[in-house]
């Protein structure tokens, strides 16, 4: 008996009892008579994302005639938490999405099938033909325990109108041309922001990149947020970290060039209502952007590089097994097929929220094909090229929870000081606390 | 008090009432003026707050962007069940707690409270380990049958107090005739608590037709999802689109409303002590 | 315990008509149906076996989790060191006390004197009172997801309702929750908001149990207005008062989903609650041993704040049905 078990003697216990005094029990889950394997499958997103979705699971029954797929859907903002729960009492599905956010501190629990042992059946050189980043991120402690899906950099989407208005040269174009660095991106972002007679702002330049989207600042000015282990933040001894970081903060509060908390409080400011002329975002809103904008057009850029390079934030989801799942194998098949070359190009294709992860859909003509915006998608390409993973560990919750809260006065509160090197180094010791404190109770 | 005072006195309350009123009914008018405007008049500076031409189809697209009738029937069957269970049972063990000066009645009944005192975070596992254990995961059972165990500390306290002012003389009375105290629960303190079980009959509706974290950890399924599950998918989806997620919140509370209308009616003077008067 | 038949008989002269055993247990089985134990524990079994299937193990389990580690996945145990961390090493645990205690001290007495007064309008014959409870009401109906979209409306420190309002008597209004100074008060203004919801409705069942005769006896005796609502709603009202005041507690020191959707403890951990620091450690950084002890840390002061409310209640909370507490 393990001391689990003890948890759940001591909170059943009574119905346990109850139970067997009246001859209960009964079986494992059993699959339905039609003799077909049922595995269960939870994630969640958006209707499109469900639709697609959906439509990846019929596919895959349709040629896997004995396993059926249950998918169901559990609204974003509580997913965690149902998650957790599922996990925690044995009953999660066969097949989950795990945001990379948590996926270290969950497969650091051994909640997970290791999927080596799955791959190794496979033709040799199977993982080759994905995105080594992107193969990385479903590893923990050198296991593979997830395939990444909905995998995407950073990008800075751009209202064209706004910019012709502005009489400025498409950011695209100066891209292509070399010459999009934060110079040019400050620049055009104080020529896009119009004020009112009141000097009250009616268009805003940018937004300001939120964390961690804006560890890509820090990159690029010669700064990193963390040593290489995660044993500890190290940005506010960093000089290039603390100048990228002061860089974007000044947009907000001294060239008033981005809305302040205050302002895009209540989407008063949004890139869908073209009060936004350039947006900090992940690839995953895409899809959202072309169902409620129809009166511009608007299209993506790489993040600015600047002086120290042009590294960029790339992310995925990974798609895992429950460790007690009753069907590994079939469970393998339907995370086969989902990241295999149909169904990204119907996920990415189509949907267009995220990257493939395999280098053979990345370069196909087809997929690089677009009849509908953002049509520049050599941009998804270009950016998974520089793209650079996050220092995402087993306690980024906690520590980046902490962090967050410690840097507010100088991100989010008028009155605070807008000191980036002061700020930091409050914050960094802070979240080190936490790095360096005993483990988690 | 001569008819002028009592003039003054009905004048001074309805304006005080007027003034409250309108008060407290900003946030609803701005919910239901926001559900009416386009995606740029939300927005507008300085704020209509009469859009025009009003946007009834946003109530329409919010109804059909998700199954939310399925949602309604879910909610309705899970709030129906649920009231039944809590008033009866809850009111019977209110009359025990009330009444009968039983062994251990002190100690069971600061325990009863203090089942109030834990956050309920810390209890979750433990509680969704015995309804897998049950195996009934994804039914309505873990939303439902609780409540007719006593319905929470809440309402049980809230009828005691209730039960409490009712004069023993009544029981007593009835007691000689020979009445026994179920008969005495059903015909006496019953009767003479409408107003406390209207009021739970009330809070258990709001609490069954609000819940979110009950059905989203026990409910897997789409199909058995409720309205308030059904709300929050819909926020992660249209969270940008303010005016459709004002209008699903008041598809959403549009029954408690209706039902918190129809309830009042019973907190009117008099009609507590009938019972008494006759 | 029966007497046997020769003591009976050595004993008697007359044969007084005396029970035989089997009627004596009877006749002690029918008492005890009519005792007050056997009535008390039939009334309250619902309740009884319901925290026994549902509420006793789940307790018991977070206790014994208080004392251990556990991530989760694999349970340790550990003492009492939780609770060591907690009280000695875990500044954001008296933080989130703190706000909390602040937050309980503001909302509270004024919460339930705003519900009070609101229920005293209320009670009036007024026409179309119907609309008004409704309209005093509706707030609280609003769901928490729309609600907390109304609440960064009514703050905005530009196009806000609450700042346009003070700059037309000439008040430059503050930032609310975009403001560690504030955000804390605007959550408790927030509350108020609510007054004229469940306290309100609990407030106006409870006027209604007053019988007009109190108040018209009263009013022979020559107390009108203030004395009367000081002689007779007030006394007749305190048992609900009480209940109002004890749930209020209860309720304002597990206050949860205001600061999670409107400020998530922000900024700078000026309205991170005590429950939503609990929450943050149960489920976002797997520390469910560390949540359990702070559950039961809070659990034990609202248990001794309850029963010191239940020993001072006999001073002032009367019950008409004759009893104290």
């Amino acid at each position: 008996m393990t001391r689990r078990d003890l948890l759940q003697i001591l909170s059943t216990a009574p119905v346990s009892v109850g139970m067997a005094l009246a001859g209960g029990g009964g079986g494992g889950r059993r699959d339905r008579s039609d003799g077909r394997v049922t595995i269960r499958y939870m994630a969640w997103g958006n209707p499109e994302q469900i639709a697609v979705e959906r439509r990846i699971a019929r596919e895959f029954e349709k040629r896997n005639p004995g396993i059926r797929v249950h998918l169901f859907m559990v609204p974003g903002s509580a997913y965690a938490d149902k998650l957790q729960l599922m996990l925690a009492s044995r009953t999660a599905p066969d097949v989950m999405r795990a945001d990379r956010y948590y996926f270290p501190a969950l497969a650091r629990k051994n909640y997970f099938l290791p999927l080596e042992p799955l791959i190794a059946p496979e033709k040799p050189g199977f993982l080759n033909d994905f995105l080594p980043i992107a193969v990385d991120e479903g590893r923990w402690n050198g296991t593979l325990f997830g395939m990444n899906v909905l995998f995407g950099p950073v990008m800075i989407y751009y209202n064209r109108a706004l910019f012709e208005k502005a009489g400025l040269p498409d950011p695209y174009k100066e891209h292509k041309r070399g010459r999009w660095d934060w110079e040019n991106f400050i620049g055009s972002a104080q020529a896009l922001t119009r004020r009112d007679a009141a000097g009250r702002a009616t268009v805003f330049g940018s937004t300001v990149p939120t964390f961690p989207q804006y560890v890509s600042v820090l990159w690029n000015h010669g700064g990193s947020l963390t040593d290489p282990n995660i044993t500890r933040l190290t940005l506010a001894e960093d000089a290039g970290a603390i100048r990228g970081m002061q860089r974007f903060v000044d947009m907000r509060w001294k060239e008033r060039v981005a809305p302040t908390p205050a302002d895009s409080a209540l989407s008063a400011f949004t890139f869908e209502s073209g009060k936004i002329a350039m947006h900090w975002g992940w690839a995953g809103e895409s899809p959202r952007f072309r169902k409620n904008i129809k009166d511009f057009e608007w299209d993506i850029v790489p993040t600015p590089s600047g002086p120290a390079g042009n590294a960029t934030v790339v992310k995925g989801n990974q798609l895992v097994i429950h460790r007690e799942s009753e069907h590994p194998e079939e469970s393998w098949e339907f995370i086969k097929f989902m990241t295999g070359p149909e169904a990204e190009m119907l996920l990415y294709g189509e949907l267009r929220r995220a990257v493939p992860t395999r280098r053979s859909v990345l370069r196909d003509p087809a997929y690089l094909r677009a009849n509908l915006p953002p049509y520049q998608t050599d941009v998804f390409l270009e950016s998974v090229q520089r793209g650079r993973t996050l220092p995402i560990d087993w306690r980024y919750q906690e520590w980046a929870q902490e962090f967050n809260s410690a840097l507010e006065p100088l991100m989010n509160v008028e009155q605070g000081s807008k000191d980036a090197g002061a700020a930091l180094a409050r914050a960094a010791a802070r979240a080190n606390r936490i790095l360096g404190g005993e483990e988690g109770f | 008090m001569n008819g002028r005072d009592e003039q003054m006195k009905r004048v001074g309350v309805f304006v005080m009432l007027l003034f409250g009123a309108s008060l407290f009914s900003i946030p609803f008018l701005w919910t239901v003026s926001t559900a009416l405007k386009t995606n740029q008049q939300v927005f507008a500076v300085p704020p209509e707050w009469i859009p025009r031409p009003p946007q009834w189809n946003n109530f329409q697209r919010a109804w059909t962007e998700l199954p939310f009738p399925t949602f309604v029937v879910n909610t309705v069957i899970i709030t129906i069940i649920s009231v039944i269970g809590q008033v009866f049972s809850a009111s019977l063990v209110t009359y025990g707690f009330a009444r009968f000066k039983f062994k251990g009645r002190t100690v069971l009944f600061y325990l009863m409270l203090s089942t109030m005192m834990l956050p309920s975070q810390v209890t979750m596992i433990p509680v969704f380990l015995l309804w897998r254990e049950l195996r009934l995961i994804d039914t309505f059972a873990p939303l439902t049958v609780p409540a007719f165990f006593g319905g929470g500390a809440f309402t049980i306290f809230l009828l005691r107090q209730f039960f409490m002012t009712i004069p023993k003389e009544l029981d007593e009375a009835a007691m000689i005739d020979g009445a026994s105290p179920l008969v005495i629960w059903w015909r006496v303190l019953l009767p003479l608590s409408r107003p406390a079980l209207i009021t739970v009959v009330l809070f258990s509706f709001l609490g069954h037709w609000d819940d979110f974290m009950g059905p989203l950890i026990y409910l897997n399924s789409m199909e058995k999802y409720t309205v308030a599950v059904g709300l929050r998918m819909f926020q992660d989806m249209f969270g940008p689109q303010l005016e459709l997620l004002m209008a699903a919140s008041l598809i959403h509370i549009l029954p408690t409303i209706l039902v918190f209308f129809v309830a009042q009616r019973y907190f009117i003077k008099g009609i507590a002590l009938t019972g008494l008067k006759g | 315990m029966a007497e046997s038949p020769d003591v009976a008989k050595a004993q008697g002269a007359v044969a007084l008509p005396r029970s035989t055993p089997r009627e004596q247990t009877r006749a002690r089985r029918a008492s005890f149906l009519q005792s007050p134990n056997f009535w008390g524990y039939f009334f309250i079994s619902p309740w009884l076996i319901g925290f026994l299937i549902f509420t006793a193990g789940p307790m018991l389990a977070s206790l014994y989790l208080s004392f251990c580690k556990y991530d989760l996945y694999q349970l340790q145990w550990v003492g009492t060191k939780n609770y060591e961390i907690l009280l000695t090493r875990d500044p954001l645990f008296w933080k989130s006390l703190g706000n909390t205690a602040l937050y309980v001290l503001f909302s509270v007495p004024l919460g339930l004197t705003g519900s009070l007064l609101i229920a005293l309008l209320l009670n009036q014959k007024v026409k179309g009172m119907a609309w008004f409870r409704t309209l005093f009401y509706l707030p609280s109906l609003v769901p928490a997801v729309a609600s907390a979209l109304v609440w960064q409306w009514v703050f905005h420190p530009d196009a806000g309702i609450l700042n346009y309002s003070l700059s037309l008597i000439g008040i430059q209004g503050p930032k609310w929750l975009q403001d560690p100074d504030t955000a804390l008060a605007s959550l408790i203004i927030m509350s108020l908001w609510g007054i004229g919801g469940g306290r309100m409705i609990i407030f106006l069942a409870g006027l209604q149990g007053i019988s007009d005769e109190l108040y018209e006896a009263a009013s022979l005796d020559g107390a009108r207005g203030w004395a009367s609502f000081r002689h007779v709603t007030l006394p007749m009202l305190s048992p609900t008062i009480f209940f109002n005041l004890i749930l209020g507690i209860i309720g304002s020191f597990q206050v949860f989903t205001s600061a999670y959707v409107m400020t998530n403890g922000g900024p700078d951990n000026a309205t991170r609650m005590f429950v939503l620091y609990l929450y943050d450690n149960a489920f976002r950084y797997f520390k469910m041993g560390k949540a359990s002890a702070m559950a039961w840390c809070l659990f034990v002061l609202l248990l001794v704040f309850t029963v010191i409310q239940f020993k001072n209640a006999s001073k002032w909370v009367y019950y008409e049905g004759g009893e104290k507490e």
